[in-house]
């Protein structure tokens, strides 16, 4: 496992989230933008604990379960987030958060 | 096999802002 240049990520607090049909619903407090996430993205939003690896969230909540290979699920993964934190509803960190 | 068909993982937003 690639534990040395791993990211964590976890939910912004200003955000209400809300699993909606399959889709995960969030509403940012902080600028009234509503999100919507697929199925894929629903399940590493959930999983964005601040303190689990996401290769590891990768691998155990995607790769586990979806026709999908681990390099692309990754790669797939950190442009998610990145994108999120973008927006500001997702933290990126370099440590797990404590 | 049970693994489900793998979809991007994506989403999108909207404002919702008189």
């Amino acid at each position: 496992m690639n534990q040395g240049n791993d990211k964590y990520i976890s939910r912004s607090k200003s955000v209400a989230a809300r699993m909606l049909g399959g889709e995960m619903m969030i509403m940012s407090t902080w600028d009234s933008t509503l999100f919507s996430l697929n199925q894929t993205a629903s399940v590493i939003w959930k999983a964005a604990d601040g303190a689990t690896p996401l290769r590891d969230i990768v691998e155990r909540e995607i790769v586990a379960n979806f026709e999908v290979d681990s390099e692309t699920a990754y790669r797939d993964a950190l442009e998610l987030v990145e994108e999120l934190a973008q927006h500001g509803i997702l933290k990126i960190a370099d440590e797990p958060h404590r | 096999s049970s693994k489900k068909p793998y979809q991007k993982p994506s989403f999108r937003h909207e404002k919702i802002f008189q």
